[in-house]
């Protein structure tokens, strides 16, 4: 085992790709000598060299267009977007090309393509640069969506995206990066479409991913002290979205929290709690309920950013709605 | 302008009406003329129509409420009507009123408490009613739940079987259950049901009970009775000497016939005793108005009055109002002593149980009397201990000296 | 001059070609019209010598990204008329089984790149074509066809300034027939020729007449000899006129009928033909041959169309993920 930050270990992932595949290739803004709008490249055009590590103007729309050709031609992009905000200007690409071009091909063509973003506020970076994009995504049959919410999976899942032949969409949170955990040494992956229990409980299921897995932990612990034990799922994984893990957990507790960093309306969280019901409603003891942020655009601010955002308290409290002692 | 639907007169005495069933509903397009709502009063039913063509936009009180006569039902919105006319009515709907000493008072009623009932659908957890299901258990036995707004969850079956498993040795065997049967509530009866929840809710009750001698008043009243129907027409029964005989305590011991009114006890002038009486499983309380002031005579004719006009349906809200204080005899039921509730705003109501026939010393000697206990409950916020045993001892002092009834 | 070695070998499937696309075309609108095919159709009558012209250049290591209205193509570069015509009428022999429509098919096995139903979304998949082919070390070239509406799209100026600046071996091919959709060219930019929005890309941009085969042909061959030779992308301009509405349902109301009428006395077919008889290249009697021998090609595949099945409904939610 060592320990290393999610961004060391995305790094890792890439560069490990990168070297047992001659097919793999980075492309995005400011990759090389910049290192990437959060470093997550730094270093890699030394290694590598420009063929490998593709700065590309500002298109972000050519940036996932361009990936689209590379893949349908045989090579694995492994595509950046400077924030997931950008994906706005990429969704052409994404949803009219990238998702449909291996149902379109009736499955004759595999399209190898991870697209990776940061998403995610709490760094007062503003309404441009802070927003949560999975649900924006989710409505789209024929992209796998991944949030990985600590350095273990980031580097495993990144892996298995690379070597999907699907496209993926591989999303970061931005204050995950400086995060450190261990991390197996040599060659390891993490199967896309499996659902985690990362704290055992039998009260309730905290279900959640990225960076909110780390709050509901936290939430876990003081809902421990008051005497409610609060198991904690990380979904992984939104598309394949693993019902029977999530569910098994609920069939367990019987009752359930989501908790996402988006807005709770339209939020990955209302399909969650949708197939949930379908898959557990004979052992649902209490409504399912919802954590995510306000209904606002994300506000730069840090005290209003704070107020927005979904945290371990907010957590706590809907837990407690839900728990009856 | 909006129109106001206001709760009709529909019969001389009638001073509100109950709401029984709204034929329309909010935004329904109603026409001049069209039912729209149906109401009950203790004088009559009737239906009450739309005076104007419109929409109904607001209905401003619900099936069992009862309304004063003359106050809106629901607003209708008329052609032309602005949203600004029409806003001035997006009211809340008015808490029910009752009246004392003649003024009108609004009630305030709490929210109700945890319901297990919603719609008339229990409210229950997906695994409650698995589980329920599972187990035979009928979850309308289990009470309210709980979760969240009484909500029926997994630990209350559980509790439910576990009671069961305790009382039977075992599962609980599945029998079927009948099915509940809902009676709805007459204007009466709400009444009624309003203002025992007042006295509970208002009242600190104290009961306090004495033995009273009535040998000597049925021998007066013997002899009396036959007499007075032949010359006076009047059919005299020994609740009118009761009521004689407080009604004069009540002026002796005047607190008894007060009421707490915010920081102040306000002693009424009259002495006005409530008789309850029951007819037909129905209770009406008709009030002997100054009945300090009348004689045992008088009283007996307005008794007689009374049960008359209740036998014919024709007791009104004014025959029932303005009492000051309450007598129940419930000896005829054979109940030996009762612990009454005080008609609130009243502070006190007396209990007079069933009269029987006891060996008493006489000196050394053991004669046959006729004893019977009389309950006093009085609010204790207004009435301390010793008061109101100088009221229940001045009443055995009359009771057991009859001819100063008579006086 | 690169016509200067064309054989009558050449000439003869130039036209085999142009009359193919041209009959199939006539034969779609007129099936469609009778309620008999499912794909909404955007008629190439009038524009069929840029497809032909620049579509019998590409070899085998080349590939081919057609517009919407650019059907010589996908016949050029190996898709089957029958495949195509039961495409049109939804069957189960058509393309992906029925998943996508004929004008949008793709087939990278073919060299047909899968086009996109979003104006100008296919120019960034062709640029990244354009890069397979460069990391490849193949000589290969990407055309990508598309109309002059295209080009007010965000997408062109990404896929062109990208192209340019990694030097990818780019054919970005414009069939200016000076409408998108009910909107002029007028209404559309405020230049006349789309070709001199290549310099602002820094790469060489080029006007040619699209109703004359042989000038679409001179224009292409050599745009393709400067990209495999490494030159980068070229911005081939071929002016050309739209015979019909936008697509089969659009009654064209909005033009003046005289002046449509107008366009079709610069028809490419006659155009090819005076110049095949004037030159002697070809006899009255070899164009009756090869009309003839395209006409039965169409009307086997309009055979096969019709007598194929529909899909099944069991496929529907197959292969959406490999």
């Amino acid at each position: 085992m060592t320990i290393l930050s999610v961004r060391q270990a995305i790094r890792e992932a890439m560069r490990e790709e990168l070297l047992r595949d001659d097919k793999v290739f980075l492309i995005g803004e400011s990759l090389g000598p910049y290192g990437g709008s959060f470093k997550l490249t730094e270093g890699l055009l030394a290694e590598f060299g420009p063929e490998k590590i593709m700065d590309t103007p500002l298109s972000e729309s050519a940036i996932v267009g361009c990936s689209v050709g590379a893949a349908m031609m045989g090579f694995r992009p492994i595509a950046e977007l400077m924030f997931a905000d950008f994906v706005t200007i990429g969704m052409d690409q994404l949803v009219n090309n990238a998702a449909k071009m291996i149902y379109l091909h009736d499955g004759a063509l595999p399209l190898p393509l991870v697209l990776r973003m940061p998403e995610g506020g709490g760094a007062t970076m503003g309404p441009h640069h802070s927003q949560c994009v999975e649900s924006w995504i989710l409505n789209i049959p024929g992209l796998k969506i991944v949030l990985p919410s600590n350095a273990h999976d980031a580097k495993g899942l990144l892996k298995s995206a690379v070597r999907d032949d699907n496209p993926v969409v591989f999303i970061e949170h931005k204050l995950l990066y400086n995060e450190k955990g261990e991390v197996p040494e040599g060659e390891y992956t993490v199967p896309i479409g499996k659902a985690k229990v990362v704290r055992e409980g039998k009260d309730i299921s905290i279900i959640s991913y990225s960076y909110m897995v780390k709050k509901s932990l936290e939430a876990a612990d003081i809902l421990a002290k008051e005497g409610i034990d609060a198991e904690v799922v990380d979904v992984r994984t939104l598309r394949p979205l693993d019902v029977e893990t999530l569910a098994e957990s609920v069939r367990k507790t019987e009752k359930a929290v989501i908790v996402h960093e988006a807005p709770v309306t339209g939020g990955a969280g209302g399909e969650i709690a949708a197939v949930l019901q379908e898959a557990a409603f004979d052992y649902l003891d209490a409504p399912i309920g919802r954590v995510g942020a306000l209904e606002t655009p994300v506000p730069y601010s840090y005290t209003l950013e704070q107020a927005y955002l979904p945290n371990t308290q907010k957590i706590v409290d809907k837990v407690k709605q839900l728990v009856t002692r | 302008m909006p129109a106001e639907l206001l709760m009709p007169r529909v019969a001389p005495a009638m001073q509100d009406g109950m709401v029984v069933k709204w034929l329309k509903n909010e935004g329904d397009k109603v026409q001049k003329g069209e039912i729209v709502v149906e109401i009950t009063s203790e004088k009559a039913s009737c239906d009450v129509e739309a005076q104007a063509d419109g929409i109904l936009h607001r209905i401003l009180a619900n099936p069992g409420d009862v309304i004063p006569v003359n106050k809106p039902l629901a607003i209708i919105s008329l052609a032309g009507d602005t949203p600004e006319e029409l806003a001035k009515f997006n009211v809340a709907k008015p808490n029910p009123a009752i009246v004392v000493d003649g003024k009108t008072v609004e009630v305030v009623i709490p929210a109700a408490g945890p319901a297990d009932i919603l719609d008339g659908k229990i409210k229950a957890s997906p695994l409650a009613r698995r589980i329920a299901a599972a187990e035979g258990v009928d979850l309308a036995l289990v009470g309210g739940g709980s979760g969240p707004d009484g909500r029926i969850i997994k630990k209350d079956v559980l509790a439910f079987l576990a009671a069961g498993a305790a009382v039977k040795g075992g599962r609980l065997a599945a029998v079927p259950s009948l099915p509940d049967r809902r009676i709805p509530l007459t204007v009466m009866r709400r009444e009624t049901t309003n203002r025992l929840r007042l006295s509970k809710e208002n009242t600190i009750p104290v009961t306090s009970v004495t033995e009273i001698d009535l040998t000597d008043l049925l021998d007066l009243y013997k002899s009396a009775k036959g007499v007075w129907q032949e010359v006076y027409d009047v059919n005299v029964t020994l609740n009118a000497f009761f009521i004689k005989a407080v009604a004069v305590c009540l002026r002796k011991h005047d607190l008894l016939n007060s009421t707490l009114a915010g920081d102040e006890i306000v002693v009424r002038g009259s002495v006005n005793v409530g008789l309850a009486m029951n007819h037909n499983d129905q209770l009406f309380v008709p009030v002997i108005r100054n009945a300090d002031a009348l004689s045992v005579r008088e009283i007996a004719a307005g008794v007689a009055a009374y049960v008359g006009k209740i036998k014919d349906n024709k007791l009104t809200v004014a025959d029932m109002s303005d009492g000051t204080f309450t007598i129940t005899n419930v000896g005829p039921f054979d109940v030996q002593f009762s612990t009454p509730v005080i008609a609130y705003p009243q502070v006190g109501i007396l209990g007079i149980g069933k009269v029987n026939e006891r060996p008493v010393f006489a000196g050394d000697a053991i004669v046959k009397r006729h004893l019977c206990y009389f309950s006093l409950t009085y609010d204790h916020r207004v009435i301390d201990g010793v008061p109101a045993a100088a009221f229940r001892k001045s009443l055995k002092e009359l009771l057991e000296r009859p001819l100063s009834l008579l006086g | 001059m690169y016509v200067e070695k064309l054989n009558p070998k050449d000439y003869e499937k130039l036209y085999y070609y142009l009359y193919l696309t041209r009959y199939a075309d006539e034969l779609i609108c007129k099936n469609y019209k009778q309620g008999m095919l499912q794909e909404s159709h955007h008629s190439c009558q009038g524009e069929e010598a840029i497809a032909v012209g620049s579509g019998i250049l590409l070899g085998k290591d080349d590939y081919v990204c057609p517009s919407l209205r650019a059907r010589g193509y996908f016949y050029l570069k190996g898709a089957t008329l029958k495949e195509m015509m039961a495409g049109m009428y939804g069957k189960v022999t058509g393309p992906s089984r029925g998943k996508n429509t004929s004008h949008h098919m793709g087939d990278m096995d073919r060299g047909i790149v899968c086009g996109s139903g979003i104006i100008g979304g296919a120019l960034p998949v062709a640029v990244g074509v354009g890069l397979g082919i460069k990391k490849r070390g193949s000589k290969g070239v990407v055309l990508v066809s598309f109309g002059d509406g295209s080009t007010s799209r965000g997408d062109f100026h990404e896929a062109m300034n990208l192209a340019a600046v990694w030097k990818l071996p780019v054919l970005f091919v414009c069939e200016n027939n000076r409408m998108a959709m009910g909107n002029t060219i007028e209404g559309e930019m405020a230049i006349d020729r789309v070709a001199i929005r290549a310099d602002a890309y820094g790469m060489p941009g080029v006007t040619a007449n699209g109703n004359d085969v042989l000038a679409v042909y001179e224009a292409t061959a050599a745009a393709i000899e400067r990209a495999r030779k490494g030159g980068g992308p070229t911005l081939l301009e071929f002016t050309t006129h739209r015979w019909t509405g936008h697509g089969v349902k659009d009654a064209d109301a909005y033009r003046d009928r005289a002046v449509v009428e107008s366009y079709k006395q610069d028809c490419p077919l006659d155009n090819f033909r005076k110049v095949l008889l004037a030159k002697g290249i070809l006899k009255k009697r070899d164009l009756d041959r090869i009309e003839k021998a395209a006409m039965k090609e169409v009307d086997d595949a309009v055979e096969y169309a019709v007598q194929s099945d529909h899909p099944p409904v069991d496929i529907v939610a197959t292969n959406v993920y490999v």
